[in-house]
């Protein structure tokens, strides 16, 4: 999308700034004063709309305080997403700008890498994800583990396209001329120039995990239901469709999030 | 006697492992466990996934562990409903996408605001969009215009013509088939207008111009027809993206397809029909870029095979 539309400085800001809010409620959560736990159960007061007792946003079909879960979802976002993020990146990083620097010289690293990736990108990733995470119902850990396998394919794509371009520029050129060995151009050289790419879809691809997440959870595959997530409180609207405070919390906060990450990707 | 029972029970365990094949090493190679010797082990063929794949090429992908149907019947099964839904769907949002790309192009005031309100729309994950058309559009409460989930009576299903059985169908679909034309309509138009934005400012839009032809067909006849083309790549994603959406969709409006048997049967571990579902993915996959190469063939005549 052209950035001109989107480029001007008040959406940048709002996002930042509700990015930063997320982030400092996720932080804060297990201090504030909040009338309940996310783990405390009321069964006498189940599916409550807004405003019942102290329950400012309502509670879900076990009773839960639908605020305590919304913050405590925060933070299971966060820790699932922004490591798998940065380590995809990471990851996405080295192995593009391998795959890119060396193509087959040595070894046939860029043929490996590719068809990896070529393998990886031919199953839809929902669905690789719910296969994957049919083995072993998945803890915090382990789900990070999946995604981690399925994002690191985007920046390396990215990265070893730049580096393609790169790798032929004079500079490259000169250095190699002076003797330098490959590994330091490539790590001193190279790499510094062609890892910008993968800076760029960074956002998006935390954005894209939280909503695979979402959506595992919603399915009922994702993370165990004792974990606070955001999916769960969709899911129980999706079984009992009048409880429309449970559609329109979570869907609000995901929706705004996802928007500010797009935004500041452009 | 309780001994024996317990007995009995491990021995019936252990028949029922065998007859599915689970008391076989998974893989190849087994890597050294607690109660293995300490090096990598070797099994040969006697393994797991080689009897999958033996089987496999001779067109037999397993019976499903929770009813015993074989995987191919499940799966056929689940395409009758799913191969309309998403063959619909790809239809339509290619037909949305091209309409409103070319909308956008001759109308340049309007293309913000649409590009704004597609970007919006493209940030709402699949379910959600699902749920929020769900409460609107199958509500009792607010408009209850469309069936929440299902595909109708039996009854309204079998004892009817051709005619009212495909309409009692396209009336249960509606709902899914709008959920998953909206989700892949914002990466297609962007894309598209991305192509058409960059053909306009070509030399030869400027002639067509120049001639006196009025925007809408310098619009339609010439330019689209070059940024049809890198828009086609587009083809290769959408298709695969269906599938996952079709799971997303047949669960929360229960239509018996693909994806909520893959869905289903992920969460009750029933690994034969997790593992066809995911091979005929990849198989979908494969048929969208051999029909994205050879749309490329029939669209671009520089573009030739070389054998």
């Amino acid at each position: 999308m052209s950035s001109r539309i989107f480029f001007s400085g008040w959406r940048n800001q709002l996002a930042i700034s509700w990015l930063l809010l997320l982030l400092l409620s996720a932080v804060v959560a297990p201090w504030l004063p909040l009338p309940f736990a996310p783990d405390h159960l009321d069964l006498a007061a189940t599916v409550q709309p807004p405003g019942t007792g102290s329950h400012w946003l309502g509670t879900d079909s076990y009773g839960r305080d639908v605020l305590a879960l919304l913050l405590f979802g925060t933070r299971t976002v966060l820790r699932l997403s922004l490591p798998t993020a940065v380590l995809a990146t990471l990851i996405g990083i080295l192995l593009g700008g391998l795959a890119g620097f060396y193509r087959n010289t040595p070894l046939p690293v860029d043929s490996l890498i590719t068809g990896t990736i070529a393998v990886i990108a031919s199953i839809p990733r929902l669905i690789l994800v719910l296969a994957l995470a049919a083995v072993q119902p998945p803890s915090v850990t382990t789900l990070l583990l999946l995604l981690l396998c399925t994002y690191w394919i985007g920046p390396a794509r990215l990265v070893r396209a730049e580096m393609l371009r790169i790798r032929e520029m004079p500079f490259i050129e000169a250095v190699r001329a002076a003797g330098i060995p490959g590994y330091q151009i490539l790590l001193r050289h190279a790499l510094p120039n062609a890892w910008r790419p993968a800076l760029a879809v960074f956002p998006l691809s935390i954005a894209s995990v939280i909503a695979l997440e979402t959506t595992l959870s919603f399915l009922g595959v994702g993370l165990p239901p004792e974990v606070p997530s955001w999916g769960r409180l969709l899911a129980t609207f999706a079984s009992d469709p009048t409880a429309w405070w449970l559609l329109l919390y979570p869907a609000t906060i995901l929706f705004v999030t996802s928007l500010a990450l797009r935004q500041l990707s452009e | 006697m309780k001994a024996s029972s317990a007995a009995q029970q491990r021995i019936a365990e252990q028949r029922f492992r065998h007859r599915l094949g689970l008391d076989l090493p998974l893989f190849y190679l087994s890597p050294p466990a607690t109660d293995t010797p300490p090096q990598w082990q070797w099994h040969g063929t006697h393994n797991q996934y080689h009897q999958w794949v033996r089987q496999l090429l001779r067109g037999n992908l397993g019976r499903s562990y929770r009813d015993g149907q074989p995987v191919i019947a499940l799966l056929a099964t689940a395409l009758t409903y799913t191969l309309p839904l998403t063959t619909l769907a790809a239809i339509c949002s290619i037909l949305l996408a091209l309409w409103l790309a070319t909308r956008l192009s001759v109308y340049q005031q309007l293309r913000p605001h649409a590009l704004r309100l597609l970007y919006a729309l493209d940030a709402l994950p699949l379910f959600v969009l699902a749920l929020l058309l769900l409460l609107l559009f199958a509500n009792p409460d607010m408009l209850a215009w469309f069936p929440a989930y299902g595909l109708g009576e039996a009854s309204e299903v079998t004892d009817t013509s051709f005619f009212t059985r495909v309409g009692t169908l396209l009336y249960y679909l509606t709902l899914p088939l709008i959920c998953l034309t909206l989700v892949n309509l914002p990466h297609l138009v962007v894309q598209l207008d991305a192509a058409l934005q960059h053909e306009r400012q070509a030399a030869y839009a400027a002639t067509a111009r120049a001639k006196g032809a009025p925007e809408k067909q310098v619009v339609r006849r010439h330019i689209l027809r070059n940024a049809l083309l890198p828009s086609l790549a587009q083809l290769t994603d959408l298709l695969p993206a269906l599938v996952a959406g079709a799971v997303i969709v047949e669960v929360i409006f229960a239509l018996p397809g693909v994806g909520r048997l893959l869905a289903e049967a992920a969460a009750s571990h029933d690994y034969p029909v997790v593992l066809g579902g995911v091979l005929l993915t990849a198989l979908v996959r494969l048929l969208a870029q051999f029909l994205t190469d050879g749309l490329y063939l029939v669209a671009d005549p520089r573009i030739r095979l070389r054998v």
